[in-house]
């Protein structure tokens, strides 16, 4: 792959208008990933160093480019039909996603994702 | 395949290249640890495209590059990274081998007060292990402890 460059400040489409670079930069997602139940493995990921089984269905994920703050915007969608789901100990370089059944931490693949800006 | 002259553009997009061009590796290595003694084993696991990355060289920073940030961020006044130009900047490094790079990831991603001194107290705070090592079901994961047993000594052995 060459490394050329195009650099544009605006897309434009023939007839539904134009779009500012600047929106496909910065609201693209800057990290996601897929893992398995167990939290033993990584399927396929963008921008992930690795995954820290941090116990029953909590997993941290974490960045190789870290991002430029700690207010970056993670979210998750897990493999199974549990009731809570939330996003912990939030660091430029990594996040945690935690799986509950209102009882108990699950299990489950999680599907992380965040958008923010870059360091 | 040759790595493109990586310095000096930035690391998402090196990532990007590194996406298009590399097969993922999935690595058996991992690293169990303890930073808390009231919370169970931690299992720190590679990432198949991140270790793609680190076995073809030119591609990611030198481990200090996180640990500057880290420190950045750890100060009480940190707002958000001022040098980040650190990850895009600094010449990349060489081709790792798997163990080298699982040792890069352990300074990365493992608590410096885990990996500092992993073997000093009566048993190991973290063991680099095959995945077929691990407990085969996750019956008690949150239960989960390196175990008693295992002295500095044996892991020397």
């Amino acid at each position: 792959m060459a490394l050329g460059k195009i650099k544009a400040d605006t897309l434009e489409h023939s007839t539904a208008g134009s779009l500012d670079t600047k929106f496909v930069v910065k609201g693209s997602a800057k990290h996601w990933s897929h893992t398995n139940s167990a939290g033993t493995s990584v399927e396929d990921s963008f921008n992930n160093a690795s995954l820290t089984d941090t116990g029953t269905g909590q997993q941290t994920h974490n960045l190789t480019s870290s991002m430029s703050n700690a207010v970056h915007s993670p979210q998750c969608s897990v493999g199974q039909n549990y009731n809570q789901q939330w996003i912990s100990n939030i660091a430029t370089g990594s996040y945690r996603t935690n799986n509950h059944d209102g009882s108990n931490y699950q299990d489950s693949e999680q599907h992380p994702v965040t958008h923010g800006d870059l360091a | 395949m040759q790595t493109p002259q990586f310095q000096g553009i930035h690391l998402f997009d090196r990532l990007c290249w590194a996406k298009e061009n590399l097969d993922g590796v999935q690595s058996d290595y991992r690293v169990v640890y303890e930073d808390s003694v009231d919370e169970c084993a931690k299992i720190l696991v590679p990432d198949p495209n991140w270790m793609a990355t680190a076995l073809q060289g030119g591609i990611l920073p030198p481990v200090w590059v996180y640990h500057e940030l880290a420190k950045d961020e750890a100060r009480s006044d940190f707002k958000k990274h001022t040098r980040g130009y650190l990850l895009h900047e600094t010449e990349p490094m060489p081709a790792m081998t798997e163990e080298e790079a699982i040792e890069y990831l352990i300074m990365k991603d493992c608590p410096q007060s885990v990996w500092r001194n992993w073997n000093e107290g009566n048993k190991p705070k973290m063991v680099i292990c095959r995945k077929e090592q691990l407990p085969s079901t996750r019956e008690w994961r949150n239960a989960w402890k390196i175990t008693e047993e295992l002295t500095v000594t044996d892991l020397a052995a």
